[in-house]
């Protein structure tokens, strides 16, 4: 078995006495025969080589020093920026990391509670395009979100705000049936998220459902939580006359500071007009079959028409029953009404804004350095790799050339 | 950081971070550099480009020179020997036997005359070494580098240094004693 020694070869103290002798020879310390032979074996090695020529040493001297204050052309700093390669490959590599760090994480959203913004009440209209006056079937859909209108109230909104709901505009048109809009019959919805500041959850729940019952309408379903070291939160479900949406909606952005706010609208004329045809229909057959009934003659004929009779007249009623649901979806909107506690207020104290912006900022650029590390770490140690066996490679390369000789 | 490098090599070995150390250095290695590379090369023309290189590119590299990685003499040899190996790859040729000592500027006199063939005499001894052999030497007596900065000349231990050099001069020796006993016989 061979055996392969570890580590680096180890000095006899012979070697090393030689070696030591040599060093005090080289340094002109070293005395006698012994040292005496080094200092003559180097100067004999030394004088072998032809001496420099004294032109070329004041040429050289000339040549190296000329570039004490280099011009600094484009050419030489290029020269310089590719001397400097790795500092660019890194510099490089550390762009790459950040914009993919960046484009991992994406633009931060807002987590902002505000954006809790109930579900419209249009259902499957959510995703419909957003013009109202355009709106022929399905329904359509204005929001507008004041999560970051901090405490301000919806009625110092401004120009710049997005009109109200051109459908409870319309509601409100004179002459014209709740919820009907240029002949079209339209169901209105609407959702609020309110801030209740220090006010408290339950105060402003129970303006919101004074507010509601005053301008007509009634509180369909509440649920107000408060707890105890808990921001609290209350959730109400108004139905409204869609005749009075637009001034009940403007009251509640009265009663506390809006974070957020969705108007829906959806268009119910055809389901209305079929409702409308159907019952037409079942009155016409029930006239034709009274006509019928009075031109019969034989007991029969009388008992059929009688029964073709009450079927139509169920047809008539049921048809009844669905215009006037139609109706009654047209002539009254559905608010969704969130009212968030302390903790979720925007509209806090600046300082405790403020340090909640930093947490968030500096929680975003704690992620973006994380994937940057993530992305860096395998670059860099990719780029060692490289680099060491570059360096491994040329020194072989080299040595090679000793090897051979 | 000069104080430090001063402190590495003593007072008589200028750095490199200022004009004037760069000249004394300059001064001080040219003949040194220039020797090991004639040496490695056996042709003046390489030989001078190799110096010329090993300077321009430690000037070029002063202001980045970091004192724990070495002294500035023995980057320069670095320098030169990576050059000079270099040089000989692309020649693909092994560098060429001495020229005739008796050749030499300093061997005209006929007194000097056993001191030239004295010299001839190492000079064929110093071709018979292995390459990397009489690299180690010729670094060691032009470079007049210490065991540590050849170390980091040749990128290996300080220890296997030691032994390689004196394996290297023990041939060097070996051989000029036979060569003289040739020679006498």
């Amino acid at each position: 078995m061979r055996v392969i020694p570890f580590g680096p070869p180890r000095l006899s103290p012979e070697e090393e006495l030689v070696l030591a002798q040599l060093e005090a020879a080289l340094d002109g310390d070293g005395t006698g025969p012994q040292a005496e032979y080094w200092r003559e074996l180097r100067a004999d090695v030394r004088s072998l080589a032809e001496p420099v020529d004294p032109a070329f040493v004041h040429a050289l001297e000339h040549h190296v020093r000329r570039p004490v204050q280099p011009a600094r052309s484009p050419r030489t700093i290029a020269a310089a920026l590719a001397r400097r390669r790795g500092i660019a490959l890194a510099a490089a590599a550390s762009f790459t990391a950040v914009l993919v760090a960046v484009f991992a994480i994406g633009v931060p959203t807002s987590d902002h509670p505000g954006e809790r913004v109930p579900a419209s009440v249009a259902g499957p209209a959510e995703k419909a395009p957003s013009h109202i006056h355009g709106a022929k079937a399905g329904g359509s859909e204005v929001e507008r979100r004041a999560e970051d209108m901090g405490p301000r109230r919806a009625d110092q909104l401004g120009p710049a705000e997005p009109a109200p709901s051109s459908a409870a505009a319309s509601a409100e048109a004179p002459g014209e049936a709740p919820g009907e809009a240029g002949g079209r019959v339209q169901q209105l919805g609407a959702a609020l998220t309110l801030s209740a500041g220090g006010e408290g959850v339950q105060r402003i729940a129970d303006r919101v459902g004074h507010a509601t019952v005053a301008a007509g309408g009634f509180v369909q379903s509440a649920r107000v939580q408060t707890q105890q070291g808990s921001p609290g939160e209350a959730l109400l479900t108004l139905v409204l006359p869609s005749a009075k949406l637009r001034s009940t909606l403007a009251q509640l952005e009265r009663i506390a500071p809006v974070r957020a706010e969705t108007q829906s609208l959806q268009d119910i004329t055809s389901e209305y007009r079929a409702a409308a045809g159907r019952l037409a229909s079942a009155r016409a057959e029930r006239a034709a079959l009274l006509r019928a009934l009075a031109r019969a003659t034989t007991q029969a004929a009388i008992e059929s028409l009688h029964a073709r009779l009450a079927a139509a007249a169920d047809q008539i009623s049921a048809a009844e029953r669905q215009q006037a649901s139609i109706s009654r979806r047209a002539s009254r909107a559905q608010v969704e009404v969130t009212v968030l506690g302390q903790a979720h207020h925007a509209g806090g104290s600046t300082l405790g804004r403020g340090l909640k912006d930093a947490a968030k900022v500096l929680t975003v650029t704690l992620a973006v350095l994380v994937v940057a590390v993530a992305v860096l770490l395998p670059l860099s140690l990719l780029l060692v790799v490289l680099m060491g066996g570059g360096r491994l490679w040329r020194r072989q390369r080299r040595e090679r050339v000793l090897g051979s000789g | 950081m000069r104080s430090r490098l001063r402190a590495l090599r003593g007072a008589d070995d200028p750095e490199i971070g200022a004009a004037p150390d760069f000249d004394t250095l300059f001064r001080s290695c040219v003949a040194d550099v220039h020797a090991y590379a004639m040496s490695m090369l056996g042709d003046r023309a390489a030989a001078e480009d190799v110096t010329a290189l090993a300077f321009e590119r430690l000037y070029r590299a002063r202001r980045r020179l970091d004192p724990r990685r070495g002294t500035a003499r023995g980057l320069l040899f670095t320098i030169a020997r990576n050059a000079a190996l270099d040089e000989l790859r692309r020649r693909a040729r092994r560098a060429p036997a001495r020229e005739d000592p008796c050749q030499l500027p300093d061997a005209s006199a006929d007194a000097a005359l056993s001191r030239v063939e004295h010299r001839a005499l190492v000079a064929d001894a110093l071709a018979g070494l292995g390459a990397r052999d009489r690299e180690l030497v010729l670094l060691k007596f032009h470079g007049q580098l210490s065991n540590g900065e050849l170390a980091r000349v040749l990128g290996i231990s300080e220890s296997n240094v030691g032994t390689r050099l004196h394996r290297a001069l023990m041939r060097l020796r070996t051989r000029c004693v036979e060569l003289e006993r040739e020679a006498v016989a």
